[in-house]
């Protein structure tokens, strides 16, 4: 739900930046466009006044010129005027501006009126001033140079033509002065011939022109020159960048915004990816690194030691107290260890494993690890934990390793301590040599199906010797494994595979049938191994029923050898069993007793025939007045239940010689004969 | 295909850097205009509802027979009334830079009002025009399709009458077929225009409409009388020294537009030939040289637009 909810966030928070930006795009791009637009129709605006400048000046330089392109100029101007105020963009956006385009309308219509004036005062000011000369010609061809009169008159022509082309060509009034006292000098004198005063006329009235219009036409040059449209278009231009100004600012900081938001979405993403490596590598019932987070700290291959704490016995804290009460103990146990942190430098703490921890330290060869270690063991040793109110005193098992792979080598040498029970504190070595064990493990796990899938497991038989008679009586089935290549192996190798495996019932039977059919011709007595296991599985039994019920002479002389274990403790299916076997005159033997779980009791409640003492006791009556004793004391108490007493491992003279004074009724080992494919048929021997 | 491209372009350049100096340009062969709008505004043009009494049209004053401008010296109007102005030729009136004699009007459209509310002219009020233009369903129909609106307005209807006018120029008259360089002048005609840009007359008369783009005097060396209800320049700005100015009227088709003047009172080309060469260049010209520019003038006589004139 959380998760969906975020999601939604996500995507809905995507969408929204991503619709701004869209929208911010589109905003920026038609912002850009129209102001490019406008700023451009600005600049459109100063050329094409500049070039009705150049077309005004032309037309006043020019004979005749097209005063169509003062026109076509004047227009165009207009036209842009006109479109800025058609621009909605511009209208709204530029309210300021809009007053300045306000007042250069105005200016740039009273310069248009200005220009009509030029143009009315230019053509007028051109005839004249270009009538002048050709009336000069005619004048000199008409008047008669030797005439004092009209000397003068020609005098007075060459002056004023000279001096109206000084003055509109200066645009300098003053020059004009002579000007009205030369016409009305030429208006003084009249001509009777009607040729010359036709010209004198004509001069007169073209000066008059000049006189009359250049006022006109000065004024209007002089306003162009000084004309306030120029003025009005650097306001309009300064008001529009003011404007836009504030415009663009806005533009700037929702970019400012966006890049803000960016920036914040980035750092939400780094916090978030960060927040989720860290939960995946933090256990969350005790907060230290996980198994993710120690392989991790492996990988950067600093020579370590690792401290592997293993809970003792958790599994029963967690079946008797609950897993509330197991979390609480895991989580004590992480402070206890964390304290650890503050004292030793640079250690790292993580939960391997169910009740697994491990502290990781950098390792120096200077560094005492027993040391460490028996701190380690210090926080809990003598230190009881209170769960659930109770005092528990809380035991750990600790191994230490430094050989690479750390957590391979640490829980090999935890496994191998752990078996032992003594010590709760070891340092892994190669002497271990564990690893190897572990492929071992893998081949005879492979060896044994091949083995299983190809029938080569075979019983061989061991005799076992009457220290009475010294004669052989009777014979101990044990298994051996024919390898691919021929090789016969002791199943002994591979008794904690087959454990592990699904080939254990196999085994069992195998043995039943194979060790029937082979002492089915032989007189002797032969014993089987069944295992608690054995007893329990319906199959193995049905078989054994089967058997013993086919052959019964051959059930008197069968032995079943049960091997003692803790995880003895379905007596009911045992009594059972031995009932029934026993109703087929079976015999019952309690096997490797003395080494573990020995208990007088099962002998006397399970109406047990043999006890088999163990080898471990055995090896060392020659030698240890300890064994000596619990031997004697094993014995008595067999000879008063009535039971009879097997020595395993009788492997030389002094062992034999021993376990026969001690009152032992057979023996059984290498001393007195290895095991065998096949006991020889012949009548019981005398070996000794 | 690419070197005929190239000749094209040369051909192209060639007469443009001929006459690129001269004062006068050819008029064009069409502008551009709005067909649904021309269309309407010549019926508008040819329709006498727009006159109060029903009595005259915009082609009654600008007669396609006299090129497009008034035979009377002065324009009659509704009820026989005589106006104070010779009605200018419709014909390239889109080309002068602003419209009347005195260029009240900065373009065709708003020049097209003036004659509909002058009482001596048409003697209309706009809300008399409109009340009349969207009683004919021919008209409510053809602006509805032009403007989208079901109601037609006075700017509708001069807009619609000013874009017909862009229908109303003459091209290819002779001059404009010697400045494209396509024929000749004859010597007299050659001899005429000389005269024409030599004596100043192409200080005014000069541009696509050999006039009409300026204001100028009328009497400039020997003064003309000033008639106080003239609308000149005078009647609009009131300065003493716009007496007697007037647009320069345009000198196309001027063969047929008789008689001349604002007043009309040139019968004749000749006429108005001698008057403007005394009042406004302050010479007198010899018979020849008045032949001469009448045959100039009479090369600027175009090819009239009969389809835009047939009813």
């Amino acid at each position: 739900m959380r998760l969906t909810f975020k999601i939604i966030f996500a995507l809905s928070a995507g969408a929204i930046a991503l619709s701004v930006l869209i929208y911010f795009q589109f905003f920026s791009k038609h912002y850009f466009s129209k102001r490019q637009h406008i700023s451009e129709q600005i600049d459109t605006i100063e050329t094409a006044e500049k070039s009705l400048d150049y077309q005004v000046l032309r037309s006043g330089f020019f004979l005749y010129v097209n005063q169509d392109d003062i026109i076509d100029k004047i227009g165009s101007v207009d036209t842009i005027i006109d479109s800025l105020y058609k621009d909605p963009h511009f209208m709204h956006e530029h309210p300021q501006t809009l007053q300045k385009l306000e007042a250069y309308r105005k200016a740039f219509h009273e310069k248009t009126n200005v220009i009509y004036d030029f143009q009315t005062a230019n053509a007028a000011i051109k005839n004249a001033t270009m009538a002048i000369p050709a009336l000069k010609k005619e004048a000199i061809m008409a008047f008669n140079t030797n005439n004092h009169e009209d000397l003068l008159f020609l005098e007075e022509l060459t002056n004023l033509g000279g001096s109206v082309l000084l003055t509109k060509n200066s645009l300098d009034a003053q020059l004009i002065g002579g000007l009205d006292k030369g016409i009305r000098k030429m208006e003084s004198h009249r001509f009777a011939d009607p040729k010359k005063e036709e010209i004198s006329l004509s001069v007169i009235n073209n000066l008059k022109v000049f006189q009359d219009f250049f006022p006109q036409y000065k004024d209007a040059i002089e306003n162009l020159e000084h004309s306030s449209t120029k003025e009005a278009l650097t306001q309009l231009r300064k008001s529009f960048l003011l404007e836009d100004q504030t415009e663009l600012n806005a533009v700037k900081y929702f970019a400012y915004f966006l890049v803000a938001l960016y920036i914040s979405s980035l750092a939400l993403i780094i916090y978030f990816l960060i927040q989720s490596e860290q939960d995946a590598r933090t256990d969350r019932l005790t907060g230290l690194g996980n198994r993710k987070a120690y392989e991790s700290r492996i990988r950067r291959s600093i020579p370590s030691a690792l401290f592997l704490v293993n809970i003792d016995r958790f599994k029963h804290y967690n079946d008797f107290y609950g897993i509330a009460a197991g979390d609480l103990i895991l989580k004590k146990t992480a402070n206890r260890l964390n304290a650890l942190r503050k004292e030793w430098e640079a250690a790292t703490l993580y939960r391997l494993g169910g009740d697994e921890f491990g502290i990781m330290i950098e390792f120096t060869n200077d560094l005492n690890l027993e040391r460490l270690g028996r701190e380690i063991l210090n926080k809990f040793q003598g230190i009881p934990m209170i769960i659930e109110g109770i005092e528990t005193s809380l035991s750990i098992t600790l191994a230490i390793s430094t050989q690479t792979p750390l957590l391979e080598t640490a829980d090999i040498a935890l496994k191998s301590i752990k078996k032992d029970r003594v010590k709760n504190m070891i340092l892994y070595h190669e002497g271990l040599n564990l690893l190897q064990v572990v492929r071992e493990n893998i081949t005879k796990t492979h060896e044994l199906r091949q083995a299983v899938e190809h029938d080569c497991l075979i019983p061989y038989f061991q005799p076992i010797v009457s220290l009475k008679t010294g004669e052989i009586e009777k014979y101990e089935a044990l298994a051996r494994l024919v390898t691919e290549d021929g090789e016969i192996k002791s199943i002994f190798d591979y008794l904690d595979v087959v454990k592990e495996s699904k080939y254990y019932p196999t085994l069992t039977r195998v043995m039943v049938k194979k060790s029937f059919e082979i002492m089915k011709e032989l007189p002797y007595e032969f014993s089987i191994n069944l295992s608690i296991d054995d007893i329990t599985d319906e199959e193995t039994i049905g078989m054994i029923k089967t058997a013993l019920t086919r052959y019964p002479e051959m059930a008197k002389r069968i032995v079943f050898e049960i091997l003692e274990s803790e995880a003895m403790d379905d007596y009911t299916k045992v009594a059972e069993f031995i009932r029934i076997v026993k109703g087929h005159g079976c015999k019952i033997a309690i096997d490797d007793f003395g080494s573990g779980y020995s208990n007088f009791d099962h002998l006397l409640n399970l109406d047990i025939d043999i006890i088999k003492l163990d080898g471990s006791l055995i090896r060392h009556v020659a030698t240890s007045p300890q064994a000596v004793m619990i031997v004697e004391t094993i014995v008595g108490f067999a000879k008063k239940a009535n039971i009879k007493t097997v020595a395993e491992f009788a492997c030389d003279q002094a062992i034999y010689e021993t376990v026969k004074r001690l009152g032992i009724d057979y023996a059984q080992g290498y001393y007195t004969g290895k095991p065998e494919a096949k006991p020889s048929s012949a009548a019981p021997q005398y070996i000794l | 295909m690419r070197r005929f491209r190239l000749l094209w372009l040369i051909a192209a350049v060639i007469p443009l850097s001929l006459y690129a100096s001269e004062p006068i340009t050819p008029i064009p062969q069409t502008i551009p205009y709005d067909i649904a709008k021309a269309a309407v505004g010549k019926k508008l043009f040819f329709d006498p509802i727009l006159s109060k009494d029903r009595s005259i049209a915009c082609v009654s004053c600008h007669n396609f027979q006299h090129g497009g401008a008034d035979p009377h010296p002065l324009s009659v109007g509704i009820e026989k009334k005589v106006g104070r102005m010779q009605a200018p030729t419709v014909f390239n009136a889109v080309f002068n830079f602003t419209q009347f004699w005195n260029g009240r009007a900065k373009n065709l459209a708003e020049q097209a009002t003036g004659p509909m509310h002058d009482p001596l002219e048409m003697g209309m009020n706009t809300k008399l025009i409109e009340q009349r233009v969207n009683n004919v369903p021919r008209y409510r129909d053809a602006f509805h399709e032009i403007t989208g609106r079901s109601v037609i307005t006075l700017d509708d209807i001069t807009d619609a009458i000013a874009e017909y006018e862009k229908t109303l120029i003459t091209p290819n008259g002779k001059f404009d077929r010697f400045l494209r360089g396509e024929i000749p002048l004859t010597p007299s005609e050659s001899r005429g225009y000389g005269l024409f840009k030599r004596l100043g007359c192409a200080s005014c008369h000069n541009g696509v409409n050999v006039g009409g783009n300026s204001f100028q005097k009328f009497g400039v060396i020997i003064p003309k009388k000033w008639v106080s209800q003239t609308n000149d320049r005078y009647a609009l700005t009131g300065r003493e020294s716009d007496k007697n100015v007037f647009k320069v009227p345009t000198l196309r088709n001027i063969a047929l537009t008789a008689p001349y003047f604002h007043d009309g009172s040139a019968p004749t080309l000749k006429d108005a030939i001698i008057t403007m060469s005394k009042h406004n260049l302050g010479v007198r010209l010899t018979p020849l040289e008045i032949d001469e520019l009448i045959e100039f003038l009479n090369t600027l006589t175009g090819e009239l637009p009969l389809k835009a004139i047939t009813p």
